[in-house]
Parts: structure tokens; sequence; C-alpha cells
């Protein structure tokens, strides 16, 4: 152990000026002078820092012949901009490939000391072939993170059938998927909780019967709508604002029985769907809630919404 | 916690560049009297520089595109169908866009290979190459040979249809 760290301390040793090891403490030692200073000046010193450590590492695989310099050099420029002007990963990500192509591509262009060159015949071919794949594989990359942001913005698209995708496999992580109509229908529930809260046993009826057939009741707005839109609101102000939440339709059935209605409301998804999900509707959710005259005037119980599997009736 | 992975699509886009490449490789080396390398050498990089331009067309498009055009493109990577759509209308539009899509690869071709040849045929003069070259590119972009945009819209029809024929054996076993 004490043997290979002092291998290694040896080997950080600069033997001459004009060496990886030089640089390698340089940004060292900006790093520590970075920590004695005030923004402005320490930001510069990290900038210098990372420029340092950059040109050591690359140097250092140089020196040892390390395959794939070029992307271990370019990942580390990448990185460095990430922690140091915080530009978003996906962005880097996609940068880190063609970045790589145009530093494999440097000897072409300059010799040693820095001369410029144009790069032969047989180079500029290569050239073209290496720079096309780097770039066609961020373009790959960029598909992948655009399917990603696809499924932050609509999430209960996961809980689809993908089998017969021809371009997308799905893996699952969890062993279940929830669809965020589970969340819209408890919204709903509380808020249906409060509004027939506040009202008599004779405007209960009404109102449910306006959300069971909003036109044939003009005067009343679509009491159903206002509440979905209600529970939208609720949920944009407590969590990130979906895009997938106008695609869930609710619909309502109330049963009426003596003293009691029971009333069912169910979400399903409108939006993009296999055609297997068509059979076996895993995006529809539903809850019941039992509507009773009580002392204080109306009490509505319900049940946490649930996956239903059963086809729309 | 899951995750949509494009790995078909990874896959499906080497197979078919594979196969062009391959196919256009043959046609360029019997009609534009190319050397066996430099021809695969032309049809690898003509081939590249098509996908590139597709995916960013694909990108650029999408980042404009209104939503319901959004959606549709969503639902057809996502689940192979057309959202709210009609077979009729999904069959139209499948084609019209295979269409656009064939015109713009055999453009973006055309001129790629004389930007190409251009750039990686030698030149008999080698003094002053710089000067030479923007010239010979500049002339490249600017003048339309009409035999080699034959041999190129050729070499095309030749690669889509048999790539059109791989994707049909993959896509239909969707179809219910």
């Amino acid at each position: 152990m004490i043997k290979n760290l002092q291998a290694l301390w040896n080997n950080l040793l600069p033997i001459q000026a004009y060496s990886w090891q030089s640089f390698f403490w340089t940004s060292l030692f900006s790093l520590v002078m970075a920590g004695l200073l005030t923004p402005i000046p320490r930001f510069i010193l990290f900038c210098l820092a990372a420029l340092f450590f950059i040109i050591s590492m690359t140097w250092l695989c140089l020196k040892n012949n390390v395959p794939l310099t070029p992307w271990i050099t370019s990942a580390l420029i990448c990185l460095a901009l990430f922690l140091l002007v915080n530009i978003p990963s996906q962005a880097l990500i996609l940068l880190w490939l063609p970045l790589a192509g145009t530093i494999a591509a440097y000897p072409c262009f300059f010799d040693k000391f820095c001369h410029f060159h144009a790069p032969t015949i047989i180079e500029r071919q290569k050239l073209v072939i290496l720079l096309g794949t780097q770039i066609l594989l961020s373009c790959l990359l960029q598909v992948n993170f655009l399917m990603q942001n696809w499924l932050d913005q609509y999430p209960s698209l996961l809980v689809d059938d993908f089998s017969r995708s021809v371009f997308v496999v799905k893996w699952q992580v969890t062993p279940r998927i929830d669809p965020q109509g589970l969340l819209l229908l408890d919204t709903m529930g509380e808020l249906l909780q409060r509004t027939l809260g506040g009202k008599n046993w004779t405007e209960t009826g009404e109102w449910l019967r306006g959300a069971v057939h909003p036109r044939e009741n003009e005067e009343q707005s679509d009491s159903l709508g206002a509440l979905r839109q209600e529970a939208i609101a609720k949920l944009e102000n407590r969590l990130n604002p979906l895009a997938e939440y106008p695609f869930w339709a609710i619909t309502i059935q109330v049963s009426e029985q003596p003293n009691l209605y029971l009333v069912t409301l169910l979400a399903d998804w409108t939006g993009p769907r296999s055609e297997r999900s068509r059979e076996q509707n895993p995006y529809l959710c539903e809850m019941i809630c039992q509507v009773e005259p009580s002392i204080q005037g109306v009490s509505t119980n319900c049940q946490r919404a649930r996956r239903n599997s059963l086809p729309p009736g | 916690m899951a995750h949509l992975i494009p790995f078909p699509l990874i896959l499906l886009q080497s197979l078919t560049l594979l196969i062009s490449i391959a196919i256009e490789a043959i046609i360029y080396q019997s009609k534009l009297n190319l050397s066996h390398k430099r021809s695969v050498e032309f049809s690898i990089s003509m081939n590249l520089l098509s996908a590139i331009f597709l995916w960013a067309v694909f990108s650029i498009f999408l980042s404009f595109a209104p939503d319901p055009i959004k959606m549709r493109f969503m639902s057809y990577l996502l689940f192979s169908n057309l959202y709210d759509l009609n077979s009729f209308q999904a069959n139209l539009s499948f084609l019209l866009m295979f269409l656009f899509l064939f015109m713009f690869v055999c453009l973006i071709e055309f001129k790629g290979l004389d930007i190409l040849q251009a750039l990686l045929l030698s030149s008999p003069d080698s003094s002053d190459s710089e000067q030479f070259l923007v010239n010979r590119i500049n002339k490249a972009l600017l003048k339309t040979d009409v035999s080699k945009a034959s041999v190129i819209v050729l070499a095309n029809i030749c690669s889509n249809s048999v790539i059109l024929l791989i994707l049909l054996f993959k896509i239909l076993p969707t179809y219910d």
C-alpha cells in the first residue's frame, strides 16, 4: 500500500518543466488559490484549473497511448462545462461525441508545433466518415432525449403496452406504474367533498344531476368540467405542470338510492395509445364516493382511486 | 420507474445504413467508374450525410410543429399508429412523407457527392490548393450534372426499395 502510494507520488513529481505533471500541479495550485479569493477571480481560477487539468490528463493519455483519448478529453471538457457554466447535461451529452470527433481530427490539421497544414486526401475521407458517425450517434442520442422529454410530459404513457412497438423497448425498474388519472381522481374526490359539504341535500341532488347531464341544465355551468379544471389547477400548483392533463376525460355515474347517492368517477386516457391498450385498458381509473345526508348537511366519503382493468362501459 | 429506450430504432437505423451503403456502393462503382474502395467510401459518406440531415430536419420540425402533429409523431414512434387519423389518412400521410423524404435524400446525396468529389479527388494543380478547393466546392454547388443525378436517383430507388421491403416485414406483424 505504502509502496503504491510512493510510486504514485514519484509519478506525480514533475521530472521537467514541460510535462503533464507540471500542468497537473498548476491545476491543483489554481484550485487551492481559488478557495482564497472573491467570486469573480475564483471563477476565473476554477476555469484555469479545469483547463490545466484537462491538458494534463490528455497529455498523460497520449503519452501512454490510451485508446479513445479524444473521447476522454471531450468527456472531461463537457464535465468541466457542466460544473463551471451549468450548461444542461443533455446538451453536453449531445456535444460530447461531435467534440470528440473534432479533437480526434486535430492532428490532421496541425503538426506538433501547432502549424496548420491541409489534411491529405486520404485523411479528408477518414475525417468525413469520423465526423459523420459521431454526429449521427449524437442524433440518435437526441432521439433518446426526445423520448425522455415526452415521458416527462406524459408519464402515464408508461402504463401502456410497448411489446409491439417497432422503435422502442420499455425498461421497467419498479414493478408497478400508476397513471396520473389516479392522482387526478383523488384530487377531484377532495374537491367534491368540499363542494358538496357546503350544500343541502336538494342542492346536492341538483349538482349531481347537472354533473351527469350538463347539457340538459343550461343555466348551470358544466359542474363536472369545472371540478376537473379546478383539480388540474390544484395538481399543477402542487406538482410540475404536465402536458398530459387535457387528455384525461372524466365521466361521472350517479346511482340514486333512498337517502344515498353512489357517485362513480371514471378517468380515461384520450391521448395516443397502443392498439392493445384498447382491449385491456390500463389507463382507466375509477373512484367511488358515497354521498349521504348528515346532521351538518351532506357527508361525502370517497374511496381512494384505483385502476380498473375492465373496458369502459 | 421506467424508461423507454430506442434500441430497436438504433438497430433499424444501423441496418438501413448498412444496406443502403452496400447497394449504393455497387451502383456508384458501376455507373460512375469509381474504384471499389472509393465507391464504398463515397457511399458511406453520402448515407451518413443524408441520415444526419434527416435527423436534423426531424428535430427542427418537431420543435416548431403544432401540438396535434407532435402527438402523431409521438404516437407513431411509441406505438406505431397515427393518433386521431383513420387508416386512409394515415396511409396517405405515409406516402406523402415517404415521397418527400426520398426527394430530400436524393437532393442531399446529389449535392453531397459533388462536394465530396471536389473535396477528395486529387487536383492536378497542387499549388495554391486551398484557394482551388474553395473554387471547386463553389463550382460543385452550382453545376448540375444530369447523368450523375440520375445515377443517384437510381441508387436510392434500389436501396430504398430493399429497405422498404425489410421495414414492411418488421411493421406488418404489428397490424392485427
